[in-house]
């Protein structure tokens, strides 16, 4: 869909950027503004004083005075060089310092939402939106370029504008006989300033459009940036990709992809893009060079007559010039401004999302015991209509081994994350000890859990630090956690030096971890935390029959008398465990030991496990 | 540094060739640039010159009007160049990278020799590739703009000194000098900076994963269970503060350069007005022509200035455009070795003859010897790091052995053609590809108006992706991912692979390999999938591999692979029989489904 229509800037979201900038860097907007004004003033000096020298040539010739204006000249030159350069240098740092910063503050906040919000493909989307500014020049830094040379703009403009009315009013005084008395006349003057400023409105309103047009385009480049991130580097160049390519000659496909993206994107291009740019360019082009005639031919003119100097039309010459290039350039940057702010309204929706609610102010007895209910609980993601979990009814004792097996899709891993507080049940209360557990201090609810999810994730850092989630690593502690993860072999190979990196992201040093040795990395970090509840959401899915037999073999020591909420699609695992529940889309159709369960012939329990042990009896 | 491939003039050539070829108005506009770039600055010394010209020779009125109008015509005809070229050049330069030059270097890297692209050189080479078409200010998009730029310099300086070679010939020295000087000290930032090259990419990577991780939704869990905000933060804070210190060191070093260029100017401006000051009143020169030489004189110094300056960025391009030649030169010779013909027809046997392979130092296979005879279906065991993995990428020619050889129905795989090899399997890897395409093309790997749509819903129906597909609202005309379409759908891990199972179906090629096709899958659905195993593989050769021994029944043949060897082969009877590692192995996973083990606890 194509946005015609042209919405004005609003100066409130000029003012919020402003105001971040300033939260983040105070010192920024001064050097801002000192920057501008210093960069307006510097091409003047110079050429007020070659006009000086010019006419001296012109006229008196006197030696010394020329030789004190040359080298007035080139110091003022030298000096206001030297200070827009050193003013340059700080802007610069204060950008970066800003940029990094600010980019980390999104980081921040991305840390704090809401756990519900990140899973939400609009906060996604608002989030890649944002990062996509930075490359279509939008972002937070880039307003402040705008502010700074929309600002530097403006006074070149007084400066230039004040030079050519001193003209325009100079010389009036002069008497002038002929038929070129005309010059002098304030009509003319007054024609003058009017095609003046009907030229520079002309001219404002072509940039203008202009401006549309690149906001346009850039507006347009979101999903493209997305098709072609996705079929170039996602799809072409990822090796691991390409096994299927080939075996099932995808290329035709791909090409065809590739192709239905690129010619459209070309001739778009070329159509919204490239034409308007050249018929706009060319008409600004047309209405400058007619203003430059018509104020070059005044100006010669009133030289003609002898009402300026040589010098003076030197100086007007370069006042004229700057003006146009002044008036161009503030509309540019008007432009790139409104949209830039419009774009930054994006930053602002996603700063005033929700973060993780804090809870109450209860506080938990760290050696007490925990008994956890679900009342009622039914549970359906945000936008869906479809109960993943229907009202569940649950109680987990203190120090209880808890298996939760099902079908895919039956709800296993939605259960975790609202026990973890990372989703509120859309109906029913889930309790710690008779009481909602929002009303705990949250810090103090998540202290309570061990978890290994499905998908864990490590990081490319040091591979202590990885598992104790802190600079500071308790040696010891650390020790103990991959003896018992199973993962003695890598502190030999290690010689007890753990702080290698995982993988080579950062480091050639760094020491590559099979998916098998990160499962084992991700336990250990989990028994590094030492909680009292342990929640296993497919801890062996990656490991072998050994390894997984490892791993289930000092499964007591591993857990000693903690609670444990376990999920597994190998069945076999539920032995270990006190209790069993049995999921089917979204409820809990059998609960109850191993024995039990199987016992029942007709239960769900039974099916699951003999579609597995059948295919192990021994023959 | 190695000696690139391409020297600097084969790849201006080059990239000039593959602009006419694509865009030859890009090339026109190239030209049109260097010339505005430097008419535009000479109308803006002539115009003073000629005027005060026009007042020291007393012209008359009309006269000086003439010369206004033909300089407002000259300025019109010269902007209008500029105005076509501007609107032009930026924008379709990005897209000849991007776009033109770009899906050419798509359809490389998907014809390219599987086995180049995935070696450790292919990779490297990519990366280096890559690197040349990432962005504008590097590599294939600069040259163009710097092809521009030196150009425009250099005939600006030639221009300019034609003005000046009327004064003092020590004088163009001079100034040639200057120019050099003011380069020089600009060029130790540069040096600065290469030299730093490394460290500061190394921060910058860190700084960029820190707010790419902590961004991720895939790390979002972890980051809130664990608490791990603070160590995170601190992390975080720590590389942008280097990366801020790293910038300082350069900003300083750029004002330094500033103010070694301030002096130059100053020295050289301060000269020249004298100089020029002092014929004026010599009477040896007219005031006219002192605008003119003032002008010229700073103007000269920063056409050599800036050809030097983009001169050394452009000979860094070039090494970036070599780079990228290297590697679209690969398909090239790929393409180059077409294989005759062969016959290869009903059941196909495979035979690895004294493969070796290694990792780097690791040594995977050494001299190992396999033969699959035609029809049979083989399960594939063995612990992690087997060589499981390693010995399917080398019979599918995904890898290429050290040394031994590879027959499919007796013939050398290197002698069929690797279009016709491909065509003899179907595979279904663990880590497949799923396409953000609907589930149709998904399937076929083709457009959906070329899929056979009836063996679609054959295969969805056998993959026992039924379910799934009826529950969507255009069905198997869905997209398989949400990216390119907010209407598709997600598929959980278990649906994912029935749709990779259903893709190496419609194939139906004569050899079937599945990599752990069901460890994502319900107990249920894997007892489906064992039972219609036998119907899938009826007249074809097949490989099964899996953790879960309880795959192996139904297979004709056990192969268990331990540390690059066959060490045990034979039925699961057999097998459990000789009571090796294979029945240890079965023993540990089935007895816990053995009714009369004790639950431990």
């Amino acid at each position: 869909m194509k946005n015609k229509h042209r919405n004005k800037m609003s100066l409130s979201s000029v003012m919020d950027a402003v105001k971040t900038i300033y939260k983040i860097r105070k010192q920024y907007v001064g050097v801002l503004f000192i920057n501008a004004i210093l960069q307006a003033i510097r091409p003047f000096l110079p050429i007020i004083i070659s006009a000086r020298i010019l006419d001296e040539l012109l006229g008196e010739k006197d030696q010394s005075t020329l030789i004190t204006l040359a080298v007035a000249l080139v110091t003022l030159m030298f000096m206001t060089h030297i200070l827009s350069n050193y003013f340059m240098k700080r802007y610069t740092d204060e950008s970066n310092y800003l940029i990094n910063n600010y980019e980390f503050e999104l980081s921040k906040k991305s840390m704090r939402l809401d756990y519900s919000e990140i899973e939400k493909k609009e906060t996604m989307d608002l989030l890649q939106y944002i990062h996509e500014g930075s490359n279509n020049y939008m972002a937070l830094w880039h307003i402040a370029d705008y502010l700074q040379l929309a600002t530097l703009a403006i006074l070149e403009i007084i400066i230039a504008f004040g030079l050519i009315l001193t003209m325009f009013a100079s010389g009036s005084q002069g008497t002038v006989s002929g038929d070129l008395s005309f010059v002098q006349s304030p009509l003319l003057f007054f024609f003058l300033l009017i095609v003046l400023f009907v030229g520079i409105l002309t001219s404002s309103m072509l940039q203008s459009r202009l401006g549309d047009i690149i906001a346009n385009g850039a507006k347009g480049g979101v999903g493209a940036n997305r098709i072609f991130n996705y079929l170039f580097f996602h799809i072409s160049y990822n090796y691991a990709n390409g096994k299927d390519i080939r075996l099932y000659s995808g290329q035709n496909l791909l090409k065809e992809k590739i192709k239905d993206f690129v010619e459209p994107n070309c001739q778009d291009c070329l159509e919204n893009f490239v034409k308007p740019n050249m018929k706009y360019f060319s008409m600004l082009n047309l209405v400058n060079v007619l203003l430059l005639v018509a104020v070059y031919t005044f100006i010669i003119l009133k030289a003609y007559v002898g009402a300026i100097t040589v010098g003076v039309i030197f100086i007007q010459i370069n006042a004229i010039l700057r003006l146009y290039q002044s008036i161009g350039s503030f509309a540019k940057q008007y432009n790139m401004l409104k949209a830039a702010c419009d774009h930054f309204k994006s930053s602002i929706k996603y700063f005033e999302l929700p973060e993780m609610k804090q809870g109450g102010s209860k506080e938990i007895d760290k050696n007490g015991t925990y008994v956890f209910e679900f009342k009622n609980v039914s549970f359906k993601y945000p936008g869906s209509d479809s109960l993943v979990l229907d009202r569940i009814n649950l109680t987990i004792n203190h120090g209880e081994r808890l298996a939760v097996v099902g079908m895919n899709g039956a709800g296993k891993t939605t259960l975790i994350k609202l026990l973890c507080r990372l989703y509120e049940p859309t109906d029913g209360v889930i309790t710690l000890n008779g009481v909602d557990i929002n009303d705990y201090n949250y810090q103090a609810y998540i202290n309570l859990f061990s978890v290994v999810f499905q998908d864990f994730k490590l990081f490319s850092f040091e591979m202590d630090q990885n598992v104790a989630v802190d600079e500071k690593v308790d040696f010891g502690k650390l020790e103990d956690a991959l003896i018992k993860s199973g993962l003695k072999n890598v502190m030999e190979e290690l010689d007890h030096n753990y702080q290698v990196p995982l993988g080579k992201n950062f480091d050639e040093k760094g020491r590559d971890f099979s998916g098998g040795e990160s499962q084992k990395l991700a336990i250990a970090r989990a028994l590094y935390k030492d909680s009292p509840i342990v929640i296993l959401d497919e801890p062996t899915a990656a490991l072998d029959p050994v390894a997984e037999f490892e791993i289930y073999s000092k499964f007591n020591d591993l857990i000693k008398n903690k609670g444990t909420l376990f999920i597994s699609h190998r069945l076999s695992s539920c032995k270990f465990c006190h209790n069993i529940a049995v999921f089917d889309r979204g409820k809990i159709v059998q609960f109850g030991n191993h024995n039990l369960l199987l016992g029942d012939k007709k239960g769900k329990y039974h099916a699951l496990w003999y579609a597995q042990a059948d295919h192990y009896v021994y023959e | 540094m190695s000696k690139p491939k391409y020297g600097l003039w084969s790849n201006i050539v080059y990239i000039l060739k593959n602009i006419l070829r694509i865009d030859s108005v890009l090339l026109i506009a190239m030209i049109g640039l260097s010339l505005v770039m430097v008419l535009q600055p000479l109308i803006g010394i002539y115009m003073p010159k000629f005027i005060i010209q026009y007042f020291e020779d007393g012209r008359s009125i009309r006269d000086l009007l003439i010369l206004i109008a033909s300089f407002g015509l000259i300025s019109l005809l010269v902007g209008q160049i500029k105005s076509m070229a501007d609107a032009y050049f930026p924008r379709r330069k990005s897209h000849f990278r991007s776009m033109n030059l770009g899906s050419e270097m798509c359809m490389a890297s998907l014809n390219v020799d599987y086995k180049y692209l995935s070696s450790e050189q292919g990779q490297l080479e990519l990366r280096k590739a890559q690197h040349a078409m990432s962005r504008p200010s590097v590599g294939v998009e600069d040259i163009v703009f710097r092809i521009v730029e030196c150009s425009g310099n250099l005939l600006g300086a030639i221009v300019y000194m034609i003005i000046l070679s009327s004064l003092n010939p020590l004088i163009l020295i001079g100034l040639t000098l200057c120019g050099f000087i003011s380069f020089l000290a600009g060029n130790r930032v540069n040096k600065y900076r290469q030299k730093h090259k490394d460290t500061m990419s190394k921060i910058q990577k860190k700084h960029a994963y820190v707010i790419d991780t902590t961004r991720d939704i895939k790390y979002a869990k972890d980051i809130r269970m664990y608490g791990m905000f603070q160590w995170l933060v601190s992390l975080g804070q720590k590389h942008i503060d280097d990366e801020i210190k790293w910038e300082k060191k350069i900003t300083s070093r750029v004002f330094k350069s500033s103010l070694v260029e301030g002096l130059v100017a100053f020295l050289r401006d301060g000269f020249a007005y004298i100089y020029l000051i002092s014929l004026v009143l010599r009477g040896s020169m007219a005031v006219s022509d002192f605008i003119l030489y003032i002008g010229s004189i700073s103007g000269l110094s920063m056409w050599v200035s800036n050809f030097v300056k983009n001169a050394i960025v452009l000979s860094t391009d070039s090494l970036q455009v070599s780079d990228y030649r290297v590697y679209l030169d690969k398909v090239d010779e790929n393409k180059n070795e077409e294989k005759p013909d062969v016959n290869l027809q009903g059941p196909l046997s495979i035979e690895l003859k004294d493969i070796s392979f290694s990792y780097g130092d690791k040594v995977i296979f050494n001299n190992f010897n396999l033969k699959i005879e035609a029809n049979k279906k083989i399960a594939l065991v063995g612990i992690n790091g087997a060589g499981k993995s390693t010995l399917v990428k080398l019979i599918l020619n995904l890898l290429a052995p050290d040394s031994g050889q590879i027959l499919i129905n007796g013939i050398d795989s290197r002698k069929i053609n690797i279009g016709k090899y491909f065509d003899q399997f179907s595979v279904a890897f663990q880590d497949a590809l799923v396409l953000a395409y609907g589930i149709d093309v998904n399937i076929s790997m083709k457009t959906s108006q070329d899929t056979d749509q009836e063996r679609v819903d054959k295969v969805i129906k056998i993959s026992g992706l039924e379910d799934k597909v009826k529950r969507l609202a255009k069905g198997k005309y869905t997209s398989a991912e949400k990216f390119l379409d907010s209407e598709g759908t997600e598929l959980s891990g278990g649906e994912r692979q029935k749709l990779i199972l259903a893709r190496a179906l419609y194939k139906d090629a004569p050899i079937l390999i599945l990599d752990e096709p069901s460890s994502a899958l319900d107990p249920i659905a894997e007892a489906d999938l064992y039972e219609k195993y036998h119907d899938m593989t009826k007249d074809k050769t097949s490989i099964y591999i899996s953790h879960r021994l309880s795959s192996t029944k139904f297979c004709d043949e056990v192969l268990l692979l331990d540390n690059g060897r066959i060490v045990e082969r034979g039925t699961h009877k057999d097998l459990m029989n000789l009571n090796g590692q294979y029945a240890h192995m079965f023993n540990i996973q089935s007895h816990y489904y053995q009714e009369e083990t004790e639950v431990i606890s």
